[in-house]
C-alpha cells in the first residue's frame, strides 16, 4: 500500500502528475492548498502501485510516495 | 630564484628591452602572475594579445582567441572564478562591446583586468591613431551605479609597472581594474627594464577558508569578501541579479540592492589610498599649472621646463589614477595656483571631474586636440603664456 | 546507455542535489523546465557526479534560472554568454565538469556566435539547452526557434521567419554529440544527459518543453494534457524520419512538413581543445 505525500509549499497545480498516472489513482482536491492551488491527492489509495511516474513527472519535486504502514501480504 | 620564476625570466627574455607599450602591458602581466587572457584582434591593441599567445604556453597558462570581445570579457570572468589572474585588451569598439560583462564582473567581484589601448572615435573613427575619448566610458561605460578603477600610464615602463599594480588592486579588492594607454604608448618604443619576478610585490585574493558556514558575499572588515574558486567544494551560485550575501538573487528587494550596490561603491572609493597615484612637478613653487594624464602629460614635462624658463612659475600634476577621480589632490593644487590648463585628446571629458573638483576657485582652461596628433610643446607653452597673461 | 541507473525517489534528489532554499522554483504551473530539472539530476545521478567538481553555468531567461537550483558552483551570466564564461572556467580549470543551461533564445539567438565557436573549439562542455519556441521570461517574444505561423507577443499577426533547427546547426559543425528530446519521454532524456557529460567534447541536448503561460497560451497549447499529446503527436525519431524521407509516400513525406525530429542525431569522437592546448603546452613549455 501507497500513500503520497505533497509539498505543498512547491507544488504549483499542474496537474501533470494526474495526468500521467498510468492507474489513474491521483486526482486534483477539490480544497485550496497555501498557495491557492489545488495540490493533487491519492483518490484511489488500492490503485497506487508504487511507479514512482508522479515523482519522475513533477517538475516541482513536490509529490513523494510512500509507502504506507501496516501493508499486508 | 625559483624554478618559476626562472621560466618567467627565460619567457620574457632580456632584463633590458627596446619594446612597445602593448608589449609591456603583456610583460606586466605575466609578471604579476597572469596565466589566462582571453581576447580578440583590434588596432592598436592586438600586440597585447600575441604577447600573450606567445608567453602564455611558455608558462603553462591559456591563451584563448575567442569569436569577439564580449565573450573575451565573459571568458576572464569565468576562468578569474577558477582562482586565475586573467586579463584581456581591446580598443574603443571592442571596449564598448565589453561593458555588459564588465558590469557583472563589478556586481560578481570578480578579479581582471581589462588593457583599453585607445584609438581615436566616436566608431571605427582612426584605428590607427591614438587619443583618449573613451575617458568617460571607462567611468560609465556600464550601465547602472558603481565605481571603476582605471590606471593611465605615460610611459612603456610605467605601462608594465601599472599593469602589475592593476593585477594588484584587482586582487586586493575583488574587482575589475582598467589600464588605459592609447595608440602612441601602446606602439611607441621605449627602454624597459624588466625585473625579476620575485622583485614584485603581488597580491593575491584572500581566500576564504572553510566551507562551513560560508556566505560568498558576506564583506570582510575591508568591505571585500574572501573568495573561494569553483570546485573547491564552497558550492558558490554567482548571479548578476542583486543578491544577499549568500549570493541567492533577491531582485525585489530595495533594502538588499541599496546595501549591495553601496557596498560594492563603498569597496573601491574606501580605498583610495591604495588606488591614488599621481606624480607632481614644483607643486610648492607655482602659480598656474597643468592637469594631464598620459602620454599627453609627456609633452606638458617639456612645456613647464621651458615655461619655467621664461619666468613662468609653472606647474604639472600628472594624474596617474583617473578613477576613482582623485578630488582632494586637484582640490589643493586649485587652492595654490590662479589657474589650471587642462589639455586632452578628446573634446573635454576628465576637465570635468576637475571642475567639479576645483569647484570654481581657479579658471579651468581645456585644450582639447583630436584626429589623432599629440599636442605640440610649442601649442601648450603658448596657451599656458596666454592663460597667464590673463590671470595677471 | 546510461549505466547504473539507480531508482531515485524525489526525497532523495532533492537533498542530495538541489539548493532547497532557492525553492518553490520561478516557473509557472506545467512548465517543462522544472522536467528538464528532474531528468538532470536522474543523470547526474547515474554518473555519479562529484557535485564539488561540477560548475553549472547559465546565461539568462527561464531556461538560465536552472543553475541556482542545483547545489553546486554555479555562474547565472550575461544573456546569450554563457558559452563564453563556460569556456574560460574549463580552459582555466580542465578538471571541472562544467554543464551549461541555457535556452533558445539565449542559446541561439543572441548566444548563437557563442554557439557556433565552443563546437568549432569542441570545448569540453554539456550544454542542455530548454527549446520552448518562445523567449518566456519576458512575456513570450518571438524566438528563433519559434515555428512558422506562431502567435507571440511581437509577432500578432503570426510568425513569418522560418525556426532554425539548433540540433542541425550543432550536427552540421560537428558537435560529437547531439540530440533532442521532447519533455513527455524521460528516459531518452536522462541517458542522453549523462551521454552528453560522459561525452568527451562538446555536447547539446536540445529539450523541447512546453511554456503553457507565453507559448502555449498563445497557439492553442494552454491545457497541459493537451500540450503533452501534442509532443507525441509531432515529434519523430530521426531513424522513422529518415526511412520516410527515402522510402515514405509522398503523403507521408508530406506529413513530416512542421514536426520536430528527435533523437541521437550525432555521436563520434572528436579531439578536445583542452586536449589539444594541453599537448600544445606540453611541447613548447620551459
Amino acid at each position: 500500500m501507497y500513500a503520497i505525500q505533497i509539498d505543498e509549499r512547491w507544488c504549483k497545480g499542474c496537474t501533470l502528475c494526474v495526468i500521467s498516472c498510468p492507474t489513474r489513482a491521483l486526482r486534483m482536491a477539490g480544497r485550496f492548498s497555501v498557495r491557492g492551488v489545488h495540490p493533487p491527492e491519492l483518490a484511489l489509495v488500492e490503485r497506487c502501485n508504487g511507479c514512482r511516474l508522479c515523482e519522475l513527472l513533477c517538475p516541482d519535486f513536490a509529490i513523494t510516495v510512500t509507502e504506507a504502514c501496516c501493508v499486508q501480504r | 630564484m625559483s624554478s618559476a620564476s626562472q621560466r618567467i625570466r627565460q619567457a620574457l627574455g632580456d632584463a633590458v628591452q627596446f619594446v612597445q607599450g602593448d608589449d609591456a602591458c603583456a610583460y606586466g602581466a605575466i609578471l604579476a602572475g597572469c596565466t589566462f587572457f582571453a581576447g580578440y584582434p583590434i588596432t592598436p591593441a592586438t600586440e597585447v594579445a600575441e604577447r600573450m599567445a606567445e608567453l602564455l604556453p611558455l608558462i603553462g597558462g591559456c591563451y584563448i582567441q575567442m569569436e569577439d570581445e564580449i565573450a573575451s570579457m565573459g571568458a576572464i570572468i569565468g576562468a578569474s572564478w577558477t582562482g586565475a589572474k586573467t586579463m584581456t585588451s581591446t580598443s574603443g569598439p571592442g571596449f564598448s562591446l565589453m561593458q555588459e560583462n564588465l558590469g557583472y564582473a563589478i556586481m560578481s567581484e570578480t578579479p581582471c583586468v581589462v588593457v583599453n589601448v585607445q584609438r581615436s572615435g566616436p566608431s571605427t573613427g582612426q584605428p590607427t591613431m591614438g587619443a583618449y575619448g573613451d575617458m568617460m566610458q571607462a567611468r560609465w561605460g556600464t550601465h547602472g551605479d558603481h565605481e571603476i578603477i582605471m590606471l593611465c600610464p605615460a610611459s612603456v615602463q610605467e605601462a608594465m609597472e601599472l599593469t602589475i599594480v592593476a593585477f594588484n588592486l584587482a586582487e586586493q579588492l575583488r574587482t575589475p581594474v582598467l589600464l588605459f594607454i592609447d595608440g602612441e604608448l601602446g606602439h611607441m618604443r621605449e627602454r624597459l627594464v624588466i625585473p625579476d619576478v620575485e622583485t614584485i610585490e603581488r597580491y593575491e585574493r584572500v581566500r576564504a577558508t572553510s566551507p562551513a558556514g560560508y556566505r560568498p558575499f558576506a564583506p570582510g572588515p575591508n568591505l571585500v569578501p574572501p573568495f573561494a574558486p569553483f570546485g573547491a567544494g564552497f558550492r558558490t551560485y554567482v548571479t548578476g541579479l542583486t543578491h544577499n550575501e549568500q549570493g541567492l538573487p533577491r531582485a525585489s528587494s530595495a533594502a538588499i540592492h541599496d546595501q549591495l550596490v553601496r557596498r560594492l561603491a563603498a569597496k573601491i572609493t574606501d580605498h583610495s589610498e591604495l588606488i591614488t597615484r599621481y606624480e607632481a612637478f614644483y607643486p610648492d613653487d607655482c602659480d598656474i599649472a597643468i592637469v594631464a594624464y598620459g602620454i599627453t602629460a609627456r609633452t606638458c614635462r617639456d612645456v613647464v621646463e621651458e615655461a619655467r624658463r621664461r619666468g613662468i612659475k609653472a606647474g604639472l600634476l600628472r594624474l596617474i589614477s583617473i578613477w576613482p577621480f582623485p578630488e582632494a589632490v586637484v582640490a589643493q593644487w586649485a587652492a595654490r595656483v590662479r589657474a589650471l590648463l587642462v589639455p586632452e585628446m578628446n573634446l573635454g571629458q576628465i576637465v570635468h571631474p576637475i571642475r567639479e573638483a576645483v569647484a570654481g576657485r581657479c579658471p579651468v582652461v581645456l585644450h582639447s586636440r583630436i584626429g589623432g596628433e599629440l599636442h605640440s610643446p610649442a601649442e601648450l607653452l603658448s596657451a599656458l603664456e596666454e592663460l597667464q597673461w590673463q590671470q595677471a | 546507455m546510461a549505466t547504473g541507473l539507480k531508482p531515485r525517489t524525489a526525497a532523495e534528489l532533492r537533498t542530495s542535489y538541489l539548493r532547497q532554499e532557492m525553492f518553490p522554483t520561478i516557473f509557472c504551473d506545467g512548465c517543462g523546465i522544472g522536467n528538464v530539472l528532474n531528468y538532470t539530476l536522474w543523470a547526474l545521478d547515474s554518473l555519479g557526479l562529484d557535485l564539488d567538481r561540477t560548475v553549472f553555468v547559465s546565461g539568462i531567461g527561464c531556461s538560465s534560472r536552472l543553475s541556482g537550483y542545483i547545489n553546486a558552483d554555479g555562474m547565472h551570466t550575461t544573456h546569450g554568454r554563457a558559452l563564453a564564461f563556460a569556456s574560460g572556467i574549463k580552459a582555466a580549470n580542465p578538471e571541472l565538469t562544467v554543464i551549461i543551461f541555457t535556452g533558445d533564445g539565449d542559446g541561439a539567438g543572441i548566444g548563437g556566435n557563442h554557439l557556433l565557436h565552443a563546437i568549432r573549439r569542441n570545448m569540453d562542455l554539456t550544454v542542455i539547452l530548454v527549446n520552448n519556441f518562445t523567449y518566456g521570461m519576458t512575456g513570450g517574444q518571438a524566438a528563433p526557434t519559434t515555428p512558422d505561423g506562431s502567435f507571440s507577443t511581437t509577432t500578432p499577426y503570426g510568425n513569418i521567419e522560418h525556426p532554425l533547427d539548433i540540433c542541425e546547426l550543432a550536427r552540421a559543425l560537428g558537435a560529437p554529440y547531439v540530440a533532442r528530446w521532447p519533455v513527455n519521454v524521460p528516459a531518452q532524456p536522462i541517458s542522453s544527459i549523462a551521454q552528453g557529460i560522459s561525452k568527451r567534447g562538446f555536447a547539446l541536448i536540445e529539450m523541447l518543453v512546453p511554456c503553457p503561460t507565453a507559448y502555449g497560451r498563445r497557439n492553442g497549447l494552454k491545457e497541459l494534457e493537451r500540450s503533452w499529446q501534442w509532443y507525441r503527436e509531432q515529434t519523430v525519431l530521426v531513424d522513422e524520419w529518415e526511412w520516410i524521407e527515402q522510402f515514405g509516400s509522398p503523403e507521408e513525406r508530406a506529413a513530416l512538413g512542421g514536426k520536430l525530429k528527435i533523437g541521437v542525431f550525432q555521436d563520434l569522437e572528436r579531439e578536445t581543445f583542452e586536449d589539444r592546448w594541453a599537448r600544445l603546452v606540453a611541447r613548447v613549455r620551459l
